[in-house]
């Protein structure tokens, strides 16, 4: 993993804005823009080629086998046989699929940025990771290993005529679960993709405060430290704990100023569509939406990645985007950017 | 067997509490978002004197309009001070009206739509009045909540007995509703 968020003010992107406060290094960014569309080049060139050359040689060998073991009338070994070639088809398919799935996804995502006049940074980068963990250690304290940010967005975009600046990507983790056995205990690597979005604020706000939602153990645990906040909705309360670090009751008063009706009301809906479905197979160790409100920013992170559902078939026809899917996922951005700027208009 | 004659009293009165309790605090925290209610009012009413003396100074012939107003924030100050839902929600139904009335005669007045400090309270009053709405959608999804909670066997029964009461919502009906009766 190379680090490629560089100090650089160049005119094109000192429009943007990072919490870090410093920019994406624009040739970079360049450079995998460009490593991704000719990786997408040569599947398109080359899917149909590589699979006609995989099946040809996956009928051949099957066919030699199979005389061998006709030859040495060796028949119990038809079954492995078959049980080895089904896993070996299925294994070449699944690769392909998620190759394509993931080239698709940033060709989406590249296609945006072009559209919008963002910068888009398909790379994952640990060092990036390290910076943002510093700055808001709330959000990314999540995993025990692998932790990096990828598919970054920075971009502007002008809501109540008021030009707001924001950070979006996927963070990824993983953490290891101990499994029970037969024969005892094992040790499994779980990976996990959420997503985050940072909004830069047009004004600072006093207090640093962090809201998670609400469980039987949080709330057991804020009985004894007295962060609880009680807002004037029920429903807010239900769904969200607090935490800040100063203590006292300025910070409180603070708090209370800060979330406005409006920015109960926002967050309530944001939380309930955010909100991870139990039965849902996705893996993340956040229960729903969680927000954390610093000086000068506004950061959500949701669980799953942006893009959670692509059809994406073996053909190079499915690298070729449709204005459909275009538009699906710059309704998801949307969706983000709209939430994030009406909680910013009203903060007091 | 007299082991369960102790129990049951003791598990009763003990169920009789949590729920007592928590009907308290569900109770505090209705009349927690009407007071949120009654600051966004407080703060759309300390701008309307400042507004309307703003327009006073374009739109001359406004009168009616300006009495309204004046009218209507009286009313409301009064329903504020009684804490009197109903009123209260009719007042502010007639104030969100007015006000819009106002916004739309200041547009006949291209000098008064230069006005900076006009622009800037019809702004404050916008927000304001987008504050106002979420509070009552607030208060009035904690009130459904209360009423549920009270109204739901076996809550009832403890409801009752200690004369816990449902909450109005913060509206009023559409045969109530009244538009100002303002020429434009």
């Amino acid at each position: 993993m190379k680090p490629q968020i560089q100090q650089q003010n160049t005119n094109q992107n000192s429009q943007f804005w990072d919490p870090t406060g410093r920019l994406p290094n624009l040739e970079i960014l360049e450079q995998n823009r460009q490593s991704i569309l000719q990786k997408s080049q040569y599947w398109k060139e080359n899917l149909s080629k590589i699979t006609k050359k995989f099946n040809l040689i996956y009928v051949i060998s099957f066919l030699i086998f199979s005389i061998l073991i006709i030859f040495l009338q060796n028949f119990e070994l038809f079954i492995p046989l078959i049980i080895v070639y089904f896993t070996i088809i299925a294994i070449f398919y699944a690769i392909v699929y998620t190759r394509l799935k993931s080239l698709k996804k940033d060709l989406i995502k590249i296609e945006l940025a072009n559209h919008k006049n963002w910068l888009y940074e398909p790379e994952k980068s640990s060092v990036l990771y390290q910076d943002y963990y510093r700055i808001f250690p709330e959000i990314f304290n999540l995993g025990e290993k692998f932790q990096n940010i990828e598919d970054v967005f920075w971009g502007n975009i002008t809501r109540n005529s008021l030009n707001h600046s924001f950070v979006s990507g996927l963070f990824n983790y993983t953490y290891t679960v101990v499994e029970r056995t037969k024969n005892g205990t094992r040790r499994k690597d779980v990976h996990c993709t959420d997503h985050f979005f940072i909004l830069k604020l047009p004004k600072t706000i006093s207090s640093r405060f962090y809201l998670f939602p609400k469980n039987l153990m949080n709330k057991f645990t804020n009985m004894f430290t007295k962060k609880n906040i009680q807002t004037e909705s029920l429903e807010f309360n239900k769904r969200f704990s607090f935490s800040y670090q100063k203590a006292g009751n300025e910070v409180q008063i603070d708090i209370m100023t800060i979330l406005s009706p409006r920015v109960i009301e926002e967050l309530v809906n944001f939380s309930k569509v955010k909100e991870k479905n139990i039965f849902s197979n996705k893996s993340s160790l956040i229960n729903g939406l969680e927000v954390l409100f610093t000086q000068n920013c506004v950061i959500f992170l949701t669980p799953g990645p942006l893009i959670e559902k692509l059809n994406v078939s073996i053909s190079s026809q499915s690298l070729k985007i449709s204005p459909e899917e275009l538009k699906e996922v710059e309704e998801l951005m949307n969706f983000y950017i709209d939430i994030s700027t009406e909680i910013s208009k009203y903060l007091n | 067997m007299e082991l369960f004659l102790y129990i049951i009293p003791a598990v009763l009165i003990l169920w009789i509490i949590i729920v007592y309790n928590s009907l308290i605090s569900l109770k505090n925290q209705v009349q927690n978002s009407f007071s949120g209610i009654d600051v966004q009012l407080k703060r759309r009413n300390d701008l309307i004197p400042n507004l309307v003396n703003t327009v006073k100074g374009y739109a001359t012939h406004e009168r009616e309009l300006f009495e309204n107003i004046t009218q209507i924030r009286t009313s409301m100050m009064n329903a504020s001070n009684n804490s009197n839902i109903k009123e209260l929600a009719k007042a502010d139904d007639m104030m969100t009206s007015t006000l819009k009335t106002l916004f739309a005669v200041s547009e006949n007045y291209p000098d008064l739509k230069a006005n900076e400090n006009f622009l800037n309270l019809q702004n404050q009053i916008t927000r304001t009045e987008d504050q106002i709405a979420a509070s009552r959608r607030i208060y009035n999804s904690n009130v459904m909540i209360f009423n549920s909670k009270i109204q739901v066997f076996p809550n009832n029964l403890v409801a009752q007995s200690l004369k816990f009461k449902e909450f109005e919502f913060f509206s009023i009906q559409e045969s109530e509703k009244i538009n100002p009766n303002v020429e434009l």
